[in-house]
């Protein structure tokens, strides 16, 4: 299950038992670091929480969250998922 | 760590007057992460890891320099970003780890199809010969003897050399007395 939460053009994404493998979130994230500030966070790889926030504070942090999700299920598909 | 109320806090970051913690919690991220991840700042900021490397690890971070451009928060921003870093590293690592060894084997031992000869190479019981130039009785190694009966040369000899220019010829066998010189 997916929680969201937008503050201060930040996004906090909250991962409990979710379908998005662990490590395709770190690989979108290490992707990420460039442009935005990101964290990892919580209780384990199963339930944890992700941070986005742009570096350049005029970028729009929804595109950055949708951006996100379209890039881990590029991952996704490439490492076929079922 | 400390007994101040951080002046903010979010994420896993709490940040204070002087320095900031931050939160890392080994499940996700291991120390090993952690320490590259402090290593790699380290000309930046001061970084202090505490916490049990077990559970919760929590690090604090200083700046080295206060009049510097980086702010604090920047600092400890930038260690999160820093510990997708080195996940990610480990997790390349570990995928391409397979490859790795094969090409390192073909490097060590020859062409791919000699891998399955390396592979039954026993390392753990290489004789003393191998490392020195005497046994242990004193002899010389002049037979190159790994395991009894197990002959370096046969090793060598058995594996397929791809050698079009003829350069693994000895200079011996090509110029030497047979042939004439």
């Amino acid at each position: 299950m997916l929680h969201r939460t937008f503050k201060d053009n930040t996004v906090v994404v909250t991962f409990k038992d979710s379908v998005y493998p662990f490590e395709l979130v770190v690989e979108v994230l290490n992707e990420f670091k460039e442009s935005c500030w990101v964290a990892i966070y919580g209780e384990d790889q199963t339930n944890f929480k992700v941070y986005i926030e742009p570096k350049d504070s005029s970028a729009n942090v929804e595109i950055a969250y949708g951006e996100f999700f379209n890039y881990l299920l590029g991952l996704m598909r490439a490492a076929d998922i079922k | 760590m400390s007994d101040e109320k951080p002046l903010q806090s979010f994420a896993n970051i709490d940040l204070f007057a002087d320095f900031a913690l931050v939160k890392v919690n080994s499940k996700i991220f291991p120390l090993s992460i952690v320490v590259s991840a402090a290593y790699d700042l380290m000309d930046k900021g001061y970084f202090v890891i505490d916490g049990d490397p077990e559970k919760e690890m929590i690090v604090e971070v200083r700046l080295q320099d206060s009049n510097s451009q980086t702010s604090l928060l920047e600092l400890a921003k930038e260690f999160n970003n820093q510990l997708i870093n080195y996940a990610f590293y480990e997790i390349q690592s570990a995928r391409t780890k397979g490859v790795r060894e094969v090409i390192t084997r073909a490097a060590l031992f020859g062409q791919p199809e000699d891998v399955e000869m390396a592979e039954s190479f026993d390392t753990d019981n290489r004789s003393s010969c191998e490392v020195c130039d005497t046994t242990e009785n004193g002899d010389n190694c002049e037979s190159s003897t790994i395991n009894d009966g197990i002959d370096v040369d046969e090793i060598v000899d058995s594996f397929d050399f791809d050698d079009p220019e003829g350069i693994a010829i000895p200079w011996d066998e090509k110029y030497g007395k047979s042939s004439g010189e």
